[in-house]
Order: structure tokens, then C-alpha cells, then sequence
């Protein structure tokens, strides 16, 4: 019974990705035939520059998005959190839609958003009296751009996950600590935010995995420009491979993005677990 | 300040939090309320200063012409067919495989549901390359087959059907058992009736997952009539972005699908994200 369901895994998952590990230490092209090259694809991608500009601006999206995500998915779950179920639904659903639709739906609303001239965004900005902004198309604006549309999409799940674990979280508990005289803030900081500890873990590990492969908002809205200035690392291999014709390299791309992945969810678990013993 | 006004300053600072959180709520929405509103709009109104928040004029036009001048509505077969057979794929299949892995004495249990775990978080940028050379070893690409086969191979499906399966009482299972009953039985006959909110939860997650997978589509698809709708409103942008009442019709009839699945079955997305993280 589990046969079916495993074969498709080894054919579409596990073969590949050990592929995807050989691929990286040969020389291997749309145009040339596969040779074995051993390290040189990292050699070629740690010098290059482009590529270390897609590692950056990943890292400053996957920073500016996960913490501010969370603790403001955190803030909104505790405040409908003892209001009526259909407050709480209303909220959970709003903040959830843009995660069901699709990115490539929400990425021409937010290009007519982030218009120079005709979109909302500037006339916004022109209410508050600041000038208008080429968001997309100015290096200095468009990986912030990114990182709003982004941030907006981000919430729907731990809105609705640390709804759940806030009302998991049994009332005597907080009965005891008010016998104690905790306040209402008291109590959030020192009943609610360790009970669901476990809850946050899980969000920061997905949501970093997530985040780290950010691809069609810049796909659509940017083609990782202006310049490089939205250069991602999930865009960068897209190029390599599918633009350039480079497998081999493009493999050896995916093998660092796996790397740092995997090293910084070990210490996300590390960090989070030293002091979880209650 | 007398009582009167400190006890309403200090009723007012209550509601506050609130009141912030239900404007943000309405901020949340207000991008796809743009998109629609602005999709019935003409041309020229998408592109006044300072804009309308509300409709001012109303027009079918934009979607006459999606209808009229594109192939929109065969996009929306490409892509009904390609997550339909692949959600109900990856529906039975899963449950069929995380019940013996967590009602059956399995030899190797352990190490298949951490398989399904690992593949979870591996990202997909690892195999992309691969996965593309073999589609196009098994003359797979530019063909729907070939979205709709690694989309049923995912790992997520495997873990919550278990994660699901494992909270159903074994006992069900004890009077089947002595009669003899096979495991495959047991699964059609007693298993799947009880997992049927588990069964809602995952089709809606893998219909989406499937759906929304733009970067496959876009490396597989080639021909403009395979694509799916995601791939083809996102081509049709590139033709049409000086038309803003055009391109908001196609991303509005792109997100059609998907508003209805959010619309009717909201509470699977709550149970099914939340059987996933809480028991992982």
C-alpha cells in the first residue's frame, strides 16, 4: 500500500536530488555534452559577483519578512484571540486570502499598485506629502518593494496557526498566574509566548525555507533588476539553467541554497530548543 | 482630566489593539478588492489621479476582450484537469500509504514517514535541474502529464494524512482484524469514511499546491496552448501592461478559481495548516 506513493517520490524526489548533487560537479550544458569537473561550478559561482548579490538580497529579504511576520502574526492572534469566533474568522480569512491566490494573480495587482504614476501606492505617499517613487524600477526601492508584497503574504498562516495554539492553551494556566498578579501583558509573556513555543518553531524553520526561495514575485515584477537589485538566489539559478542553458552550474546553485538552508534551520532548531525544557 | 474622561481614554486605549488589527485585516484585502474593482473598470478610469476607491463607471469590455481575443478559457481546462487529477492523486495515494505507516506493524515505518519528512524541507531548487532533464528524457515536457506527476509526489501529503490517521482510535480496526480483513479493505471500508475531513483538507491543499507551482509550469510549458491559466495570464500581462483594465481582467479571472476554493472551503485551509504544524 505504501508502494505507489513511494515509487513516485524515488522517480520525482529522491532520484533527481541525488542527481541534482552529480550534476553539480560535472560540466554540463544545453549545448555541450556532461564531463566530470569535480568542484570547478563553485568556483566559477563564489566568483561571481551576481551570485553573491542574489545570496544578499536573499538574506535581507528572508531577515526583513520572517521575524516581523511572525511577531506581528503573533500580535494579531492575541488580540482576536478571546473575541467572538466570527471576529476571529473574519481576521483569520483576511490575512489568509492572499495566501491561497495565486503569486502570479497578486504580482500584476501589486504592479498596478507600485505604478509609478497611476498607482495607489504613490498617491498615498503624496497624501503624506513625499514625492513620488519609481518602486520597481529604482535599484534603491525595488528589493523593498519585494520585501512589502512579501511581508503582505506572509501572514495568513501564523495568523491562523497561533490562533489555534493561543486557544489550545489550557485557562487555568492563566487563572494561576493572575492569582498571582500578572497582568494581561505578564500573563502573554510569560504563560502564552513559551506554551507555544513549539508553534513558533515550526513557522520560523517553514517560512525561512520558504522565504529563501522567493522567485515568481521577482520573476514578474523585476527579472531580478533593476541591475541586479532584486537578484535572488532562487532567480539566479532559474537564469543559469533555464535562460543560459547551464545545468551544471545551475545544480551547483541549488546545492549551496540547500546548504544554507539546511544550516540555518539546524540553528533556528539549536537556538530555539537550548532553553524549552519546562 | 475628570473620571469621566480618564475611564473613556482608558476604554478607548482598550479597543485600540483592535481596531488596528481589523484596519489591517481590511488592508490585507484591499489588493484583491483593487484587482476587482478596477477589472470592471475601463481603461481610462484605471488610470485617473488620484484614483477612485470605489467604482465609478462599470464596464464588461476588458473581459469581452479576455474571452473574445485570448485563449483564457482553455488555460482554465489546462489547469482544472492538471490539479484535479493531481489532488485526487495525491489524496489516495498518501492516505493509502500513511495508514499502514500508522495503524499497521510495518517493517521500515519509521524510516519511510521520515523519507516523507526530509523531502518536506529539502528545497526543490536541489532537483529542479534534474527533475527537468529526466522530464525530458521520458518526453514529458511541453505535456500536462508532466505537471501533474511530480505534483502527486509530495511528501506534505504523506505526513498529514499520517499525522491525521494516527488519531483515529485502532480499536475500529479490532472487529475487521478478526475477520480476517485485509488492510486494503479495511482502508476502503472503515479507514477512508472516518478520514473524510482530512480527505477535504488535503484535495484543497493539493489542488493549490499544484495550481500555484508557476516556476514548473513555466520551464515545462512551452506551447501557448498547453499553458496553464497562472502561465498564461502571466504571458498575456507581458503582452497587454499598458492596458491596466486588461491585465486586472486576467488576474482576476486567474484568481476566480482559487477565490471559490477559498470561499467554500476556508475551514479545511485552518484544520488541515493546523494538524500539520501543531502535532510536527
Amino acid at each position: 500500500m505504501v508502494a505507489p506513493i513511494y515509487v513516485l517520490f524515488a522517480v520525482f524526489l529522491i532520484v533527481p536530488t541525488i542527481a541534482g548533487f552529480y550534476y553539480a560537479l560535472t560540466d554540463f550544458s544545453a549545448r555541450r555534452e556532461r564531463t566530470f569537473v569535480w568542484f570547478d561550478n563553485f568556483g566559477t559561482i563564489f566568483q561571481d559577483r551576481t551570485f553573491w548579490i542574489a545570496m544578499r538580497n536573499t538574506v535581507y529579504i528572508v531577515v526583513a519578512v520572517v521575524p516581523s511576520s511572525l511577531v506581528v502574526s503573533l500580535a494579531i492572534a492575541a488580540v482576536v484571540t478571546r473575541r467572538s469566533a466570527t471576529l476571529r474568522s473574519f481576521v483569520r480569512g483576511s490575512f489568509y486570502l492572499p495566501v491561497t491566490l495565486s503569486a502570479v494573480t497578486l504580482s500584476l495587482t501589486w504592479s498596478y499598485i507600485f505604478h509609478p504614476t497611476v498607482g495607489v501606492a504613490n498617491y498615498l505617499l503624496s497624501l503624506l506629502g513625499i514625492e513620488p517613487v519609481t518602486w520597481l524600477g529604482d535599484a534603491r526601492f525595488a528589493l523593498l518593494s519585494i520585501i512589502i508584497i512579501l511581508f503582505t503574504t506572509h501572514l495568513g498562516v501564523p495568523v491562523v496557526l497561533y490562533s489555534a495554539a493561543l486557544g489550545g492553551v489550557p485557562e487555568t494556566y492563566y487563572e494561576a498566574a493572575r492569582l498571582d498578579g500578572a497582568s494581561s501583558l505578564q500573563q502573554f509573556v510569560h504563560v502564552s509566548v513559551p506554551m507555544i513555543r513549539p508553534t513558533t518553531l515550526y513557522l520560523l524553520v517553514t517560512s525561512t525555507i520558504g522565504t529563501f526561495q522567493v522567485f515568481v514575485y521577482v520573476r514578474l515584477l523585476t527579472g531580478g533588476g533593476p541591475g541586479n537589485a532584486t537578484q535572488t538566489l532562487a532567480y539566479y539559478l532559474y537564469e543559469r539553467a533555464f535562460v543560459y542553458g547551464d545545468f551544471g552550474l545551475a545544480s551547483a546553485v541549488g546545492v549551496v541554497l540547500f546548504a544554507v538552508v539546511l544550516l540555518i534551520a539546524a540553528a533556528q532548531l539549536r537556538l530555539t530548543r537550548s532553553d524549552i525544557e519546562y | 482630566m475628570d473620571r469621566r474622561q480618564i475611564a473613556t481614554a482608558k476604554r478607548a486605549f482598550a479597543w485600540a489593539p483592535l481596531a488596528l488589527v481589523v484596519v489591517a485585516a481590511l488592508a490585507s484585502l484591499a489588493p484583491v478588492y483593487w484587482m476587482l474593482m478596477n477589472s470592471f473598470q475601463p481603461n481610462t478610469a484605471t488610470r485617473t489621479s488620484p484614483p477612485a476607491f470605489y467604482p465609478t463607471q462599470f464596464t464588461l469590455e476588458n473581459f469581452t476582450y479576455l474571452f473574445g481575443e485570448t485563449p483564457v478559457l482553455r488555460w482554465l481546462g489546462n489547469s482544472l484537469f492538471v490539479s484535479l487529477v493531481s489532488a485526487s492523486f495525491v489524496v489516495y495515494l498518501s492516505a493509502l500509504a500513511a495508514f499502514p505507516l500508522a495503524k499497521r506493524r510495518l517493517p521500515g515505518a519509521r524510516l519511510l514517514f521520515w523519507i516523507a519528512l526530509v523531502f518536506m524541507v529539502v528545497p526543490r531548487e536541489v532537483y529542479l535541474v534534474p527533475l527537468f532533464i529526466e522530464m525530458r528524457n521520458l518526453h514529458l515536457t511541453d505535456n500536462l502529464w508532466g505537471l501533474i506527476l511530480p505534483a502527486v509526489a509530495w511528501p506534505f501529503g504523506v505526513f498529514l494524512m499520517r499525522q491525521f490517521i494516527s488519531t483515529v482510535p485502532s480499536e475500529l480496526f479490532e472487529a475487521a482484524q478478526i475477520d480476517g480483513a485485509s488492510s486494503v479493505r479495511m482502508f476502503h471500508q472503515i479507514l477512508l469514511p472516518v478520514v473524510k475531513p482530512a480527505v477535504g483538507a488535503l484535495a484543497v491543499f493539493a489542488f493549490v499546491h499544484s495550481w500555484n507551482d508557476y516556476i514548473w509550469q513555466l520551464i515545462m510549458i512551452s506551447s501557448p496552448n498547453k499553458r496553464t491559466l497562472p502561465l498564461g495570464v502571466a504571458t498575456l500581462s507581458e503582452e497587454l501592461f499598458t492596458n491596466y483594465g486588461y491585465v486586472l481582467a486576467a488576474a482576476s479571472f486567474g484568481a476566480l478559481p482559487l477565490l471559490v476554493i477559498f470561499v467554500f472551503f476556508q475551514r479545511f485551509f485552518t484544520s488541515g495548516l493546523t494538524v500539520g504544524a501543531v502535532k510536527g
